[in-house]
């Protein structure tokens, strides 16, 4: 691999400023993932209430709402934390 | 077979096959106006690939379209590797017949793709070239990590293209009418076509053209159906409630999976399968730069969750409300023509008579043609660059040489799936699936986050955990029901539970961690060297 060096303090910063920022957000994704997951798997009748128009359909549409949110405030928080203006280190 | 595990093979985009049999007489096929739709999808295509086949002639072209595709464009295309014929009839047909559990089979990979854009895409961008064993072996030892990263990836690759062909073999017997063997035939011929001409340029431009005549046709399929009821989806929901045999409970969890440990396993291993698929992530290279492949996810995040909203909520239930009366569509036993697969096309003929319904047979054959063209990109590269030029030739090889072996390499691929397509034909390929999502997220998923992740990852520690992850994950399918009993016979399974991804993924990051903490080797103060150097710094 050829694989150079990137250089200075402020990138470093940002690179693991980014970093940090993902895990906290992949974190959440996966929380609101699984909960539901778990709630589908051992709580069912809760999903259930309200059919047709159920609380598990209420929570899907949170779910696929907090994707949406999460990704474009993740988006926005890495470009301004300096994403995009490294190059391809390879 | 549960429902649960025959989805399985549909999110592989395989149908499946114990509904399709050529013997019977399963659905009225798209033979007529469907032809001449089929005859243009397969023009466009090859137009495609020429254009593109006058664009591709270095390595950096044909492996990544030489980083000059957009990231909407890009999203795109990632969006139309999932959604395929497993969204267009398979989650249409499951929802119709069990409703609400389906949806986590939608969840799952927009999650993935979350975890893509905030964990995987800048780093992987960065680091790697043109595959995901790039990236994985940037910080350890070359030659072991790239020769067993390439052969997972193979496996993963191989069974997904095999559990494709064997179930549009199936899907296209049905819909219009060819043998199973001619089926195969002619998308495996294509397939080979566009890979070989016009590398991921072509496959990147089938798929996006596919993707947006897909978005096109089910927003219109959606509003056609809601113009039925009045743009009243309250009131098509009670209807529903009132026609299908589960009542108000299809709104309700229950009708799909029964088993909470079965559930739990099922959404890990979809996540994280996802996560780690190598046609998906090799998508990454092929944008410009690293914010372009962030963006192009993002993309693909909301296409795919926009065409599964209209399928989960509007097209799959409404189906059910327009057809459920309609004896024209259902066999002497009155069940559905053709199985619960063929829901869309019997919704397309219903709301756009013959016309509709070729031109959404043609939609779905176009859908099977792009998704196998990108797996066979995927495989096709990790043997010619992960295994020839960096595990064999150890970087010592001509551009020109590489990528003639790629073409050879995708020949060779698409033959063999190919062949084990037609072998297969007549199997319960249900364990296929599975082991494709149990594989990857037992194997690759674990050695790619812990690569970018954590400092303490040796080459040691991932070519035994890993290793033991694939044995795992491989054993466990073997000794579950899936395999176990519905293909060797046996009469109880020696591991209960179709998905072992709940077993199979703590063992294999287990393994990983514990025997790279072992590891006090030269070679494993390097890996953290590189690690230091060119992730935290």
């Amino acid at each position: 691999m050829n694989v150079e060096r990137s250089t200075g303090k402020g990138f470093a910063a940002s690179l693991q400023y980014r970093r940090r920022l993902g895990v906290r957000f992949a974190a959440i994704i996966l929380a609101f993932y699984f909960g539901f997951s778990a709630l589908l798997a051992f709580f069912p009748k809760f999903l259930a209430l309200g059919a047709p128009i159920s609380i598990g359909f209420a929570l899907i549409l949170i779910h696929l709402a907090a994707v949406v949110i999460l990704n474009i405030t993740y988006m926005n928080a890495a470009k301004s934390a300096g994403a995009g203006e490294t190059s391809n280190r390879q | 077979m549960s429902l649960a595990h025959k989805f399985l093979i549909i999110s592989a985009l395989s149908l499946a096959p114990s509904s399709v049999s050529a013997a019977e007489p399963a659905a009225r096929n798209a033979k007529g106006i469907g032809i001449v739709f089929f005859v243009l999808v397969v023009l466009v295509s090859l137009a495609i690939t020429y254009w593109s086949a006058r664009r591709t002639k270095t390595a950096d072209e044909f492996y990544r379209a030489g980083g000059k595709i957009t990231g909407f464009q890009n999203g795109l295309a990632i969006a139309g590797d999932f959604m395929s014929a497993a969204t267009l009839l398979g989650i249409t047909g499951l929802v119709y017949m069990t409703g609400f559990d389906t949806i986590i089979y939608i969840l799952a990979p927009l999650v993935g793709m979350s975890v893509i854009v905030f964990l995987i895409a800048e780093p992987f961008r960065e680091l790697g070239r043109f595959t995901i064993t790039d990236v994985v072996s940037f910080r350890l030892r070359e030659q072991p990590i790239r020769i067993f990263s390439a052969i997972a990836s193979l496996f993963v690759v191989v069974l997904y293209l095999v559990a494709q062909l064997v179930g549009a073999g199936a899907l296209i017997q049905l819909l219009f009418g060819l043998p199973y063997i001619a089926a195969v035939f002619i998308i495996g011929f294509l397939m080979m076509i566009y890979v070989v001409f016009g590398g991921m340029t072509a496959t990147t431009w089938v798929q996006i053209t596919k993707a947006v005549i897909l978005i096109f046709a089910l927003t219109f399929m959606a509003g056609a159906v809601l113009a039925r009821f009045d743009f009243n989806l309250t009131g098509m929901y009670r209807q529903v409630a009132d026609a299908h045999p589960l009542g108000v409970s299809v709104f309700e969890p229950g009708g799909l999976l029964k088993d909470p440990i079965s559930t739990l396993s099922l959404a890990l291993a979809l996540v994280f399968g996802f996560v780690g698929l190598p046609h998906v992530l090799m998508r990454l290279y092929t944008v410009p730069n690293a914010h372009e492949a962030r963006r192009s996810v993002v993309y693909s995040a909301g296409i795919f969750g926009y065409v599964n909203v209209l399928i989960f909520f509007i097209i799959a239930f409404g189906a059910y409300a327009l057809l459920a009366d309609k004896p024209e569509y259902r066999d002497a036993a009155g069940g559905l023509l053709g199985g619960s697969n063929m829901v869309a096309m019997h919704l397309a003929e219903e709301i756009g008579g013959e016309a509709f319904l070729g031109f959404m047979a043609a939609v779905a054959f176009a859908t099977i043609l792009a998704v196998v063209a990108g797996l066979t990109i995927a495989g096709a590269s990790a043997i010619s660059h992960d295994l020839y030029a960096g595990a064999i030739k150890k970087g010592e090889v001509s551009e020109q040489a590489e990528v003639h072996v790629s073409k050879i390499a995708t020949v060779g691929v698409s033959v063999f799936a190919m062949a084990l397509a037609v072998l297969f034909e007549k199997q319960n390929i249900a364990f296929i699936a599975s082991l494709v999502f149990a594989i990857s997220a037992s194997t690759t998923f674990p050695l790619l986050i812990l690569a970018l992740y954590w400092r303490g990852l040796t080459t040691r520690g991932a070519v035994i955990g890993g290793s033991l992850g694939l044995v795992v994950a491989v054993s466990l399918i073997v000794l579950g029901p899936a395999v176990w009993v519905g293909i060797l016979g046996a009469g109880k399974p020696i591991f209960p539970y179709a998905y072992p991804g709940i077993v199979s993924i703590p063992i294999s990051f287990a393994a990983i961690i514990l025997i790279s903490l072992l590891d006090k080797s030269e070679d494993a103060k390097i890996s953290k060297e590189k690690f230091d150097r060119y992730l935290l710094s």
